[in-house]
């Protein structure tokens, strides 16, 4: 499998494309998930649902989050 | 999820935690339908490109107040837990710092300089164009994702992503001949080359046959519309709404069609649709079986409207003849649907159908002969003609 990385306007850049390699290494320590944890989260920009508009976890910096990665399936 | 909502509302009332949701998924309403019945107004980003790369869902992230991951999977509901080990800690800002947060990508910066051979390039531009492109970036994000196959074919996130991109399009207005087809090869083939990557095979269970569900997908669709009118509320829209496959159960035996049935047209006598007044979308998903396998044929009739084609609901339903060769097993060999109330009609019908291969049988293409039975008229008001058209269900089998 290739891991892409995701292009610095998306990403931390050059340390979510250094970390990529180890988080996807480190299957154990996240169970099988991909993440690691003391990972920063990746800051990727994605759609919020409600507005379509960039939304990324940054803006909800400052709080402690729960994070559900999910699909209604 | 719903566990950890109702065990830390309290919290997330207090201002002490915050639920944040990620769906992976490719219609991501339906999302904002179950996040309704559920009374979870939390912010939900949408991944339906899978740009965060995950391999499974549902993941739980415990992300403290500096963005950092603390905890994976948190035992569900345990807020006690929770609150001891992750809530009441004080944790070190990461060194270095995390950004201040990423931007909507620059399209202009990233498309890719003529003839680059980069695919990391070609990726970060298709994926820039498939989110935020809208609806002409999503045409030029195929060509791009294509273009990443073509620089590397064992690429299995640039296939899963293009399928996606060819399903976003088959769902809108601009469709195209084969977008469903190209979406469900591509998902196959991603998932060819990385079986463990349980996002790409959701996608095509999704639309699977039922021997290979892990479970209902949509079930839940219309017991969340009739709880929400139930208590006076107006269920959240659905741009798709799911169908067949999406609603199906899994089950673990092939039930076969075994009641004789018999063939409408068995001499051919009825007049071929020769306009064609209806076009016809053949699916088989997966596209490749083992033997002894099944797979789901959707068949897609769509009245072709630069002929003003309507449907005639007055008549005989919508019929489909399926006569598997020798060795093939099919649930039914004749499906008909239902007609509408009104007399005349231009929507898309779809039929589905499971067929299930030899355990014996060298592989390659088999192709099973269908026919169509339908009224159709020419407009409203128009020419209304009782009609035939020859189909092809193709499904490939792989070699023992």
């Amino acid at each position: 499998m290739v891991h892409h990385r995701i292009p610095a306007v998306l990403s931390l850049g050059l340390f979510f494309s250094v970390t990529c390699v180890g988080v996807m290494s480190a299957q154990s320590r996240g169970g099988g998930t991909g993440f690691q944890i003391g990972q920063q989260f990746p800051e990727v920009a994605l759609p919020s649902l409600e507005s379509g508009q960039p939304a990324s976890l940054v803006g909800f910096r400052g709080k402690k989050t729960l994070l559900h990665i999910f699909a209604s399936w | 999820m719903p566990v950890w909502h109702e065990a830390t509302k309290d919290l997330q009332a207090a201002g002490k935690l915050q639920m944040v949701g990620l769906i992976q998924e490719q219609h991501p309403d339906r999302a904002r339908l179950f996040m309704q019945w559920k009374n979870m107004g939390w912010p939900i980003l949408v991944d339906s490109y899978n740009l965060l790369g995950v391999q499974v869902v549902p993941i739980t992230l415990a992300i403290d107040e500096h963005g950092v991951i603390r905890q994976i999977n948190p035992p569900r509901g345990d807020v006690e837990l929770l609150e001891r080990t992750f809530l009441s800690q004080d944790f070190d800002p990461p060194d270095p710092p995390g950004s201040v947060g990423p931007e909507t990508p620059n399209l202009d910066a990233l498309r890719p300089a003529s003839g680059s051979e980069n695919v990391d390039v070609w990726m970060a531009y298709a994926d820039a164009l498939a989110v935020w492109g809208g609806r002409e970036g999503r045409d030029e994000a195929i060509g791009a994702y294509t273009t990443a196959v073509r620089l590397n074919a064992d690429d299995a996130m640039a296939r899963f992503r293009l399928g996606v991109a060819y399903r976003m399009r088959y769902d809108s207005d601009a469709r195209q001949e084969g977008d469903f087809n190209r979406a469900v090869q591509h998902w196959s083939d991603a998932l060819e080359i990385n079986p463990n990557q349980y996002i790409f095979r959701r996608r095509i269970q999704q639309y699977g046959p039922r021997l290979d569900k892990p479970y209902s997908f949509y079930d839940w669709v219309n017991t969340a519309r009739a709880e929400l009118e139930a208590e006076g509320e107006t269920p959240s829209p659905l741009a798709i709404e799911p169908r067949g496959a999406e609603f199906a159960q899994p089950t673990r035996d092939f039930s076969a069609s075994t009641a004789p049935e018999e063939d409408p047209d068995p001499r051919g006598r009825v007049l071929r649709d020769e306009g064609p007044f209806i076009g016809i979308e053949v699916v088989a998903v997966p596209p490749v079986i083992d033997p002894g396998a099944t797979a789901r044929f959707h068949v897609v009739f769509r009245p072709v409207e630069e002929n003003l084609s309507h449907w005639n609901n007055e008549a005989e339903e919508l019929g489909l003849w399926i006569d598997p060769p020798r060795g093939w097993e099919v649930e039914r060999h004749y499906l008909t649907l239902p007609l509408p109330p009104q007399a005349t009609s231009q929507e898309t019908r779809i039929l589905e159908v499971e067929v299930r291969a030899p355990e014996r049988r060298g592989s390659g293409v088999t192709t099973i002969p269908a026919y169509a039975l339908y009224y159709v008229c020419e407009d409203v008001d128009g020419l209304c003609m009782y009609r035939r058209q020859d189909l092809e269900l193709q499904v490939s089998v792989r070699g023992r």
